[in-house]
């Protein structure tokens, strides 16, 4: 019969609860994936149409020219950004005597500049615009002229609403 | 010398039992949002769900004799409160054992969630990854997340 000495008893023990402790802490693996999502800046702007024809046409006597308006466009805008205005220019100027104006109906939570002169340069007509998604809002334009504008055949301007950064 | 002998049959046993269970992927998700994403154009909030391709990752089951959970996590990353990020397996790969659970959308989280189990090796199981809570009012930025899938026996 084959003895086994207190030496080997030792090392048989030693063994087994070393692999009793050790197996669970190398039990398992694991593996890892990537997921990467970007978010642009987002700033869109729609209008529904082009308003009807503006004309000067009628007075008052002793009056200046009655002023024509147009309030049957709406304007459309989502922006995921905060601190955003909209401005808005025409393409050329307008002829002497003859002052073209738009107006916008502020989104939720912003400031509408109220009747702004059109020109060449673009003029802030909506500020202090943050996050937000709304469709429908009004625009007016007004077309006026003074009797020195005399008459005129007529013409057609570009106007174009841009929303940028800047309350 | 016989205590020798003992001691390499410890850290022998000690090698077999560390090797058990490996777990392999392959596969990210890079997705952008942009003016494109809004549901109808200007005046309409985004999309609120994107799926990635069917397919985009893949796991590997490999060294194992007998049945094996996967269960995931998301570390915290760059990723805003209101994303959710979801993982489905959609085949069962292939191997020589079985396959079972989370063909339906998982959603990931901060803990440890199972997501499959299955038997014996397991190759090419092809998962597809969906994030909900999109809208205009996560700021714009890249969001960066890592998922850490575990196996155990």
């Amino acid at each position: 019969m084959k003895h086994i000495g207190i030496r080997q008893l030792v090392g048989i023990a030693a063994s087994v609860a070393l692999v009793v402790i050790a197996a669970p802490l190398f039990a398992g693996s694991s593996t890892t994936q990537t997921i990467t999502f970007s978010v642009n800046a987002i700033n869109e702007i729609a209008v529904s149409g082009n308003p009807g024809a503006l004309t000067v046409s009628t007075a008052t006597p002793g009056s200046v020219p009655d002023t024509a308006t147009d309030s049957s466009t709406t304007y459309d805008i989502t922006t995921n950004q905060s601190g955003q205005k909209i401005t808005a220019a025409i393409d050329s100027g307008m002829p002497a005597g003859v002052t073209l104006k738009v107006q916008l109906t502020a989104p939720a939570g912003a400031t509408s500049a109220g009747l702004v002169t059109l020109g060449a340069s673009a003029a802030d007509v909506v500020t202090g615009i943050s996050t937000l998604n709304q469709s429908g809002l009004g625009i007016t334009y007004k077309l006026s002229a003074t009797p020195a504008a005399g008459s005129m055949a007529s013409d057609t301007r570009t106007v174009t609403l841009t929303i940028t950064s800047g309350s | 010398m016989k205590g020798r002998y003992w001691f390499t049959a410890a850290i022998a046993l000690l090698v077999v039992r560390a090797s058990a269970v490996d777990i392999a992927s392959s596969g990210d998700w890079t997705q952008t949002i942009t003016a494109a994403d809004l549901t109808g154009g200007a005046g309409t909030d985004l999309n609120s769900q994107y799926d990635s391709p069917v397919g985009i990752a893949t796991i590997n089951i490999s060294n194992v004799s007998g049945t094996w959970h996967v269960s995931a996590r998301r570390d915290t990353g760059t990723w805003p409160a209101g994303l959710h990020l979801w993982v489905r397996r959609t085949s069962d790969g292939s191997g020589t054992g079985s396959i079972s659970g989370g063909a339906a959308f998982v959603e990931i989280s901060a803990l440890d969630t199972d997501v499959f189990s299955g038997t014996e090796t397991r190759d090419n199981v092809a998962l597809q990854f969906r994030v909900t809570g999109m809208s205009k009012n996560v700021t714009p930025d890249t969001y960066v997340s890592s998922v850490i899938y575990t196996v155990t026996p």
